[in-house]
């Protein structure tokens, strides 16, 4: 099938998927899990342990992936959900309520802007975009076929977080001015993996997908290809999105006036392209008063910052935010603490799970965006931060973003890395 | 000779008198009296001191740090404080008589309001710069003319391109040239440094300075003397209240002196003693006040004698408002030619510690980490491996390691230098006006970079900016006639 018979087919779904109605709370959704290797897991586990959702199918370029997962919810008594390799033709059953991408992230937008064309809700990791032209055309889709569609961060939904970003709006912490995201997280090397013959029962080319076709290697592969420009956007993309967008989200910012990075890629000689160190400054211009954001993602041995994480060595993963009034902290993704006036008094805090997955499932049946947490303009936003940070370490200056033009002011080299080079027939429409 | 000058306490004290009266009858003392001592021959009033030669200095600016290094020198052996030099007259009396040097008997200083007296006698062999920054080039310089050696506190320099010019002229002038980057002579800050460079963590990657000093907001006040019934604090937050600059205190300041290379304009409060910090025309922010010595520990560690190929720097003033023009909070970053980093942090504001340091150093190598307290200088410490197990450090109670016995670890630095101007060897010093110039123009670039507001490339062979002709503009300044500073010491 090619790219034109995909959207005639689409077309013709749209036309008859109007969105369902659920009569009642207790009417099943029905979901597909589309990419089932590591953080499919966790969408599997999430859907199947919740009541009236329902895993009705499974996909996966490896099939190896999917009998695993089809054993194991098998093994929990659920019912054998359809399988597929080609998640186009997954997207053909009228019947899926909605899917759950766990794909790796050069697939995400379109993913999810083919979903909604087909008429589905759609739950997508973060990233949600791979660059910021993706982040655009994200949101145009959601809006144009009326699609619930949730970006994973689900810090959004840690009823904490939410208290403790409640305070900051409120004035609790004086005026807020500055950021601070962290992602120390310990990742050695992957060394280097020669070409070599693409394993039995994989689609390297649906993997792909977008991406320009290159030889297989395993480190382009399941995991590592977050370390890939083609198809990752390093540790700032991975682990990193999540506290870009806390910082965002504490911030009350949208766009950025300025990003600047610096870093590099340091200790290892190996085929990761991404750095592994990375310092991104960010300064926003909020109703005309400055806002300042900085972030962090160091790969090795690294200190503890305000407390994030407590005696324990290993990862540091959190924010902080600086107001006038004292400091607050965020400890990964559900905790909050904070330190008040000159004395440092200990102020709020709060540590409470999050909600995410139960929140989608809420808004599917409210059929109000409104009541997502997480809702995709807001994932986009966060992932524009992002990938500007990675283009300022790429072209190696200070990028002044226009947000009325979406472009960076006087610098086509910048600008052209806001987008990509798509394959066909993987390509994400410039009209949705 | 200094043995002779035992003599002529008094004349200096005369000096005093005559130049107090000289500021109340309104004379200016200007930059003409010193403009001859641009033309001065060069090596002029050297002398070549023995080993066990009492060494003379006198004390430029003796207000606040000025005041904290003379005590320090004033207890060194063998050396004397003839001189103690401030536009600030009103100064004199409480740093002439400190108490707290009432036991050291050598200590009978003068003072005196005008620099080139300082510069014109031949007895003194060194002086000691604690003024303003925007000083620091121009008083060292005249002084290297003048025959004598300088301490002249960090940043050495208040631009690259003057910071450039000291190092010429003390090549030139040959002479010694120390920067009070202190922790360079500090035993247990030397240790660090020493198991960081012998790859105690492995092979470094990355340095970061950490500045967070609460400063409460300096407010904004007119121009002229204060009123009446008017007080003045240093801050909101400050205990105490300044002297009032009323019109009678300001007639014993030579204001017009004390803005020196600066534009002319009437006396502010807030653009005088301390505050000047805050203030473009005379300081470099907090980055180049507390900043330079963790700069300067971070290039250090890292092992850099060079410049960083790449800065960028953004913050803020985020503060209630107040005549400030520095950033409270900045985040500079640094990139030198192969890849290895510098981040640089001030804040402020309110803000947790990093491990404990508020003010220090951390550093990030291959098999582990090392924090520095850059607050007393006797604290280090380095987790190794996964694990983030204790490694070598001091936790602030051992005695120095290397045998020294000063109550207060800086005294070696003051040491060190006394030592090089009795040798007359330059190499001896733990930091030389070269060392200083790569170390301030840190925070001097990343100002740059916060000014211009982008990222930057420098070149650090021409110390000119790539492509970047605004920033350029910014690596110097404009000199007010009389206080120009020689583009080449011929």
């Amino acid at each position: 099938m090619d790219r034109r018979d995909f959207l005639v087919s689409t077309a013709v779904l749209t036309a008859g998927a109007a969105a369902r109605g659920f009569a009642s709370p207790n009417e099943t959704v029905r979901m597909a899990v589309v990419g089932c290797g590591g953080r499919g897991s966790s969408h599997v586990s999430a859907w199947s342990g919740m009541p009236n959702v329902e895993i009705v199918a499974l996909c996966d370029v490896d099939e190896a992936h999917i009998a695993d997962k089809v054993k194991g919810l098998e093994s929990k008594g659920k019912k054998k959900p359809a399988t597929y390799v080609d998640y186009r033709k997954l997207l053909e059953d009228k019947s899926i309520d909605a899917v759950s991408l766990a794909t790796p992230n050069h697939w995400h937008t379109l993913q999810t802007i083919w979903a909604c064309q087909a008429g589905k809700d759609v739950y997508v990791e973060k990233p949600c975009s791979h660059n910021i032209f993706e982040s655009q055309q994200i949101i145009a889709a959601a809006r144009k076929y009326d699609r619930i569609v949730q970006q994973g961060s689900q810090s959004r939904s840690s009823p904490a977080l939410r208290e403790a970003v409640q305070r900051m709006a409120t004035g609790e912490l004086g005026d807020v001015y500055m950021a601070r995201g962290l992602c120390y997280k310990w990742r050695d090397t992957i060394g280097h993996t020669p070409v070599s013959a693409v394993p039995a029962g994989v689609d390297y080319d649906l993997w792909t997908g977008p991406a320009p076709k290159r030889d297989f290697t395993v480190n382009r592969f399941h995991y590592n290809w977050h370390w890939m420009w083609d198809t990752g956007n390093g540790d700032l993309g991975n682990q990193g999105i999540h506290e870009v967008d806390i910082a965002r989200w504490g911030l009350g910012v949208t766009h950025p006036t300025k990003v600047s990075a610096i870093g590099g890629k340091f200790m290892f000689d190996d085929d990761q392209e991404t750095p592994n160190t990375l310092t991104a400054s960010y300064e926003f211009d909020d109703k005309g008063v400055k806002k300042m954001m900085t972030f962090e993602v160091r790969h090795w041995i690294s200190p503890h910052e305000a407390g994030i994480n407590g005696e324990k060595p290993g990862n540091t993963i959190g924010n902080q935010f600086y107001g006038s009034k004292g400091y607050l902290v965020i400890d990964n993704y559900n905790k909050y603490y904070s330190f008040m006036g000159k004395e440092q008094t200990p102020g709020p805090g709060a540590t409470a799970r999050d909600e995410h997955w139960a929140n989608f499932i809420a808004a599917v049946r409210s059929r109000k965006r409104g009541d997502l947490n997480a809702e995709i303009e807001e994932g986009a936003l966060s992932c524009n931060l992002m990938h500007l940070a990675n283009i300022s370490y790429r072209v190696g200056r200070t990028l002044h973003w226009d947000a009325k033009t979406m472009t960076c002011i006087g610098d086509p080299e910048a600008n052209k890395m806001l987008t990509r080079a798509y394959r066909a027939p993987f390509v994400v429409p410039k009209n949705v | 000779m200094a043995s002779d000058r035992k003599t002529q306490d008094g004349i200096s004290r005369r000096d005093f008198a005559s130049r107090l009266g000289a500021a109340a009858a309104g004379i200016a003392v200007g930059g003409e009296l010193l403009g001859g001592r641009l033309q001065a021959a060069p090596g002029m009033g050297s002398r070549i001191l023995g080993a066990n030669d009492r060494v003379v200095v006198a004390s430029i600016g003796i207000r606040g740090q000025g005041n904290a290094v003379k005590r320090g020198f004033a207890k060194l052996e063998n050396v004397e404080i003839k001189t103690l030099c401030d536009v600030d007259a009103n100064l004199a009396p409480s740093r002439v008589n400190d108490p707290q040097l009432k036991d050291v008997a050598t200590f009978k200083p003068g003072f005196v309001q005008d620099l080139s007296r300082v510069l014109d006698d031949k007895d003194i062999d060194a002086v000691i710069i604690a003024t303003p920054n925007h000083w620091h080039a121009l008083a060292t310089i005249r002084g290297l003319q003048a025959g004598k050696h300088v301490y002249v506190e960090k940043p050495s320099s208040h631009t690259v391109w003057e910071g450039r010019k000291m190092v010429e002229a003390a090549t030139r002038y040959n002479k010694v040239v120390q920067v009070g980057t202190m922790n360079r002579s500090r035993p247990f800050v030397r240790d660090a440094i020493k198991f960081i460079h012998e790859g105690g963590i492995g092979k470094v990657y990355m340095a970061r300075g950490l500045c967070y000093k609460r400063r409460a907001s300096i407010g904004k006040y007119p121009d002229g003397a204060t009123g009446p019934a008017e007080t003045y604090k240093l801050n909101v937050e400050s205990n105490g209240a300044e002297p009032a600059y009323d019109e009678q205190y300001l007639s014993k300041v030579d204001y017009d002196m004390w803005l020196g290379p600066a534009a002319k304009r009437p006396f502010n409060r807030n653009r005088f003693h301390y505050n000047w910090h805050w203030h473009w025309d005379y300081g470099n922010g907090d980055s180049g006040n507390q900043g330079p010595h963790q700069f300067d520990i971070a290039r250090w560690g890292l092992g850099k004698q060079e410049h960083p190929r790449k800065v960028q720097s953004s913050g803020g003033y985020f503060g209630p408002e107040a005549s400030q023009e520095t950033p409270d909070t900045q985040t500079s970053l640094f990139e030198y030619a192969d890849g290895t980093i510098l981040e640089f942090a001030t804040r402020g504001e309110f803000t947790n510690d990093e491990s404990g340091v508020r003010v220090g150093n951390l550093f990030y190598g291959t098999k582990g980490w090392v924090w520095i307290d850059g607050a007393g200088g006797a604290k280090w410490q380095s987790y190794l491996g996964p694990k983030n197990e204790k490694g070598p450090g001091a936790d602030g109670t051992a005695e120095p390691p290397d045998g020294s016995v000063r109550p207060a670890v800086q005294y070696a630095h003051y040491q060190n230098f006394v030592d090089a101007v009795r040798a007359g060897d330059p190499k001896i010093l733990n930091c030389d006006v070269l060392e200083g110039h790569y170390t301030s123009t840190l925070p001097h670039l990343g100002n740059i970079s916060y000014r211009v507001g982008h990222a930057l490339v420098f070149d650090g062979k021409k110390e000119t900016f790539v492509d970047d002709k605004k920033a350029d503009e910014l690596l110097t300044r404009e000199y007010r006639k009389g206080f120009e500073i020689p583009k080449s010491f011929t």
